[in-house]
């Protein structure tokens, strides 16, 4: 085995895997906190990808320029979701919350095929073929670029969580509702804060891979999965084991591609997810168990 | 008295075929192998409690089990279909045992099981012995008792029936049970149920296996009906959402959740099918994932407590 | 041969010692009324008993038998059945139902089993609630059908956790004249009771926990005047009387 070749693997996969880790975070901040499981998240990560599509086929906005717009856009459509939907069954079991986010994915994955077609659409930057090189190792720009302003929003909402006051009546949420509401917080409003940032983050995970990411309807199944083992992997709710988990992931997979053919290997995620489901279910980092 | 109506509506099932067409026939095929489905699902899901979205693996080897043996063995497909539930029940029972004896619940087992499902599903992509992502073709015989095909409808119908009734019956019987009211136990205190002697463990095990070799057979009936299965159309997550749907729907851990919910969900989503037309791609899904969420946010029991009211 | 043997008895969570060295003997067809402040551990020790706790040190030997390792279900297979301090029906189903759970225990068809359970629930006086939906039963009866749903696994020594919390009067009375009736049965019953007078009245010994550890043990009278019993209990305004 080439390890020139494992290591430039593990490059890509890690780079990837730090977009993988915003979506991730996204999902883990919306289970942490409201104890959803959002099997619609990559659905979202989906419509941000077209979002910045289309601002760059008809106002030639560069995807990365378009975060400013789509985030924002994202986290007041999150909310209106939340408002609209997922709140009216967070007191139901959660057999029907998950029926719900099911129902929600659907309805988005076909719309966006009744929509925009399932034809395949990529955009070509300028700048998307660009590398440059460490040593042995080629480093594509897009790639870099994209893992970068993922750390950077990781980073923002990090210090966001920690810091300000709505941060941490987030995590008091996240961590004892009943105690939260006591002491005067708008548990209400802290689910749609929590939510909206949430799809915020899927959103922004579909502009940052727009370069180098083909689109497609069907796209946000390939995601929401691979972040449910992210999120389970790093401890469900755990913000930094959702950037940890991703960057564990996209390496993983990028090299299990190396060794397995085809389509085995997203079986290498889900075996690392159910071996972590068995013997640590918390989590790498520790996380909420049932 | 309460058992007239029950026995009338057998009745015009019995006799439905004489008079009805093709494409209503066919509907109700898959209404009842949807309420056969569900009905096996509704056995660890419903009864037992512990949420499965990955009962297409059952599904999904009970179909293949069934083909492989007939096209590769001459197996009759009625031998093959129950070496494909055997199957399917170990498997199950490795699943359960492994996800509870590590204390998986609800969220967690749930995701467990997709897993699997997910896991089969690439295995049987990855491998052309088992068809690779093309899937299994199963040579036509016309009407052929013994390869379990028939040209007409009709005997596929009253298969169908019959199935849901027997497995209505079984978990009549299992209700009745020492298992059924451990299994209920199990779902609504399961500390309280160990302190009473209840082997919880043993019990959840018990139901996914059951609940997994009844699955099994409907798939190799799926198998058989249809002459055509591939990874996405028996392992994929979808399936296992159907499979779950109908009875969550109806109504879980009751007897007749699974067919009202079969009943009701089965003839909307044609309805909705023939209206919209499948045509214009996504259309037709994009209206079941609203009225799925319409259903969940309006009907957070299940269609039955309101069907119960009705009835008293 | 005492029916309950603890010895040395401990268990540790973490930092905090819950029980510590505790020994004690319970004899068959006893009455042991197990008291002291909250926080004493009694709870404790019943979790451990049950199988629902391991031991971090020491013996619980049931009927000779070693109970070490045993899972909940296996304990109450042994004989003992425990019951919560804050009650845990199976709600949805009906009183009927809920006890039938219980009888299944020693009953495998269906029919043995309701009888069973119509028997046990004539015995608590619930038999006119028995096709009522558990959760919305009123808390005296709740706390009935937890006795009841314990009794028919028909178990040899019987773990009472605070049955006669939040009763009046007079549903204390009945309990009592169940206990009393259970034990003439040829039941053996351990009892946390924070409930004085009802405890004192109807325990042939009584033994006194404190931060974990055994302060006092004996009749209830000797115990009712036992000075450190009394201390302990100081700071919580009892008043024990026999």
């Amino acid at each position: 085995m080439d390890m020139n070749l494992l290591v430039q693997v593990a490059i890509n996969g890690l780079l990837t895997g730090g977009v993988f880790a915003i979506i991730a975070i996204g999902l883990t901040l919306i289970f942490g906190v409201l104890e959803i499981v959002n099997f619609a998240h990559g659905e979202f990560v989906m419509l941000g990808m077209y979002a910045s599509y289309f601002l760059y086929i008809f106002l030639g906005i560069d995807p990365y320029l378009s975060l400013l717009i789509v985030m924002p856009v994202f986290f007041f459509f999150g909310m209106l979701i939340q408002k609209s939907l997922i709140e009216r069954v967070m007191k139901a079991r959660f057999h029907i919350q998950i029926l719900l986010t099911l129902g929600l994915m659907l309805f988005l994955q076909n719309f966006a095929q009744f929509a925009w077609s399932s034809d395949f659409r990529s955009v070509k930057l300028p700048y998307s073929s660009s590398v440059f090189q460490v040593g042995e190792f080629i480093i594509n720009i897009p790639r870099l670029i994209a893992c970068f302003l993922a750390l950077v929003i990781a980073g923002v909402l990090y210090f966001f969580l920690k810091k300000t006051d709505l941060g941490m009546a987030i995590k008091a949420c996240a961590v004892e509702k009943e105690g939260a509401s006591i002491v005067g917080i708008n548990v209400e409003r802290i689910y749609l804060i929590a939510f909206g940032i949430g799809i915020a983050c899927a959103g922004a995970a579909g502009s940052i891979l727009l370069p180098f990411f083909y689109v497609s309807p069907n796209v946000g199944s390939v995601f929401v999965l691979t972040a449910f083992v992210i999120v389970v992997l790093g401890g469900m709710g755990n913000f930094v084991g959702a950037l940890l988990g991703g960057f564990i992931i996209g390496a993983a997979e990028a090299i299990g591609e190396l060794f397995l053919p085809g389509a085995l290997k997203q079986v290498v995620s889900f075996v690392i997810f159910i071996l972590i489901l068995f013997f640590r279910p918390m989590g790498l980092l520790g996380g909420k168990v049932d | 008295m309460k058992f007239i109506l029950p026995v009338l509506i057998l009745l015009f099932l019995f006799l439905l075929p004489l008079f009805a067409g093709t494409y209503l026939l066919h509907l109700m095929i898959l209404i009842f192998l949807y309420a056969y489905l569900g009905q096996s699902w509704n056995v660890l899901g419903g009864y037992a409690g512990q949420l499965s979205l990955g009962h297409a693996t059952f599904l999904g080897l009970g179909a293949y089990t069934s083909t492989l043996l007939f096209i590769h063995l001459g197996v009759t497909p009625w031998l093959g279909m129950f070496v494909g539930a055997i199957l399917a029940a170990l498997c199950g029972v490795i699943i359960g045992f492994m996800s509870f004896h590590f204390g998986l619940k609800s969220h967690f087992f749930a995701l467990a099981t997709i897993a699997f499902a997910e896991i089969f599903r690439l295995f049987a992509t990855s491998f052309q012995a088992v068809g690779g992502a093309q899937g299994l073709l199963i040579p036509l015989k016309g009407n052929d008792l013994y390869a379990l095909q028939f040209v007409e409808k009709d005997p596929f119908y009253y298969i169908a029936l019959i199935m849901v009734i027997l497995c209505t019956g079984i978990v009549y019987l299992l209700q009745r049970s020492k298992f059924g009211f451990y299994f209920v136990a199990i779902r609504e205190n399961e500390e309280a149920a160990k302190a009473l002697g209840i082997n919880t463990l043993r019990y959840k095990v018990l139901a996914t296996g059951i609940s997994a070799f009844l699955t099994a057979l409907g798939g190799s009936f799926y198998a058989q009906y249809v002459l055509y299965i591939d990874p996405h159309g028996t392992f994929g997550v979808l399936n296992s959402v159907d499979i779950a749907l109908r009875t969550i729907i109806g109504g879980t851990g009751t007897l007749l959740g699974p067919i009202v919910g079969s009943f009701v969900l089965s003839p909307l989503s044609e309805m909705i099918q023939t209206l919209i037309g499948v045509g214009r791609g996504g259309v037709y899904m994009m209206v079941y994932g609203a009225i799925l969420m319409i259903v969940c946010i309006v009907m957070p029991n299940g269609v039955f407590p309101y069907i119960k009211r009705l009835w008293k | 041969m005492a029916m309950l043997e603890i010895r040395g008895l401990r268990k540790q969570f973490g930092g905090v010692l819950a029980v510590r060295d505790l020994d004690f003997n319970l004899e068959e067809s006893e009455i042991l009324g197990l008291i002291g402040p909250n926080g004493a551990g009694k709870t404790t020790v019943f979790n451990l008993i049950s199988g629902f706790l391991r031991p971090s040190a020491g013996e619980i030997r049931f009927r000779s038998e070693s109970l070490a390792g045993y899972e909940p279900h296996q304990v109450c297979f042994k004989g003992i059945t425990r019951t919560f301090q804050i009650v845990q029906p199976f709600r949805t189903l009906s009183v009927l139902e809920n006890v039938m759970i219980g009888a299944f225990g020693q009953k495998r068809r269906y029919r043995l089993a309701k009888g069973k359970a119509l028997e046990v629930l004539h015995f608590s006086g619930l038999l006119e609630m028995q096709d009522q939906e558990a959760g919305s039963l009123p808390i005296a009866s709740q706390k009935r059908l937890e006795l009841a749903k314990a009794l028919a696994t028909e178990p040899k020594l019987l773990l009472l956790d605070e049955v006669m919390a939040g009763l009046t009067a007079t549903e204390i009375a009945e309990v009592l004249a169940m206990i009393r009736k259970i034990r003439d049965a040829g039941i053996t019953l351990l009892l946390i009771e924070h409930v004085m007078h009802a405890v004192m009245s109807v325990s042939d010994r009584i033994l006194v926990l404190h931060h974990g550890e055994k302060i006092a043990e004996g009749k209830p009278h000797e115990v009712a005047k036992d000075k450190r019993v009394l201390d302990a209990y100081l700071g919580e305004n009892f008043m024990l009387e026999a």
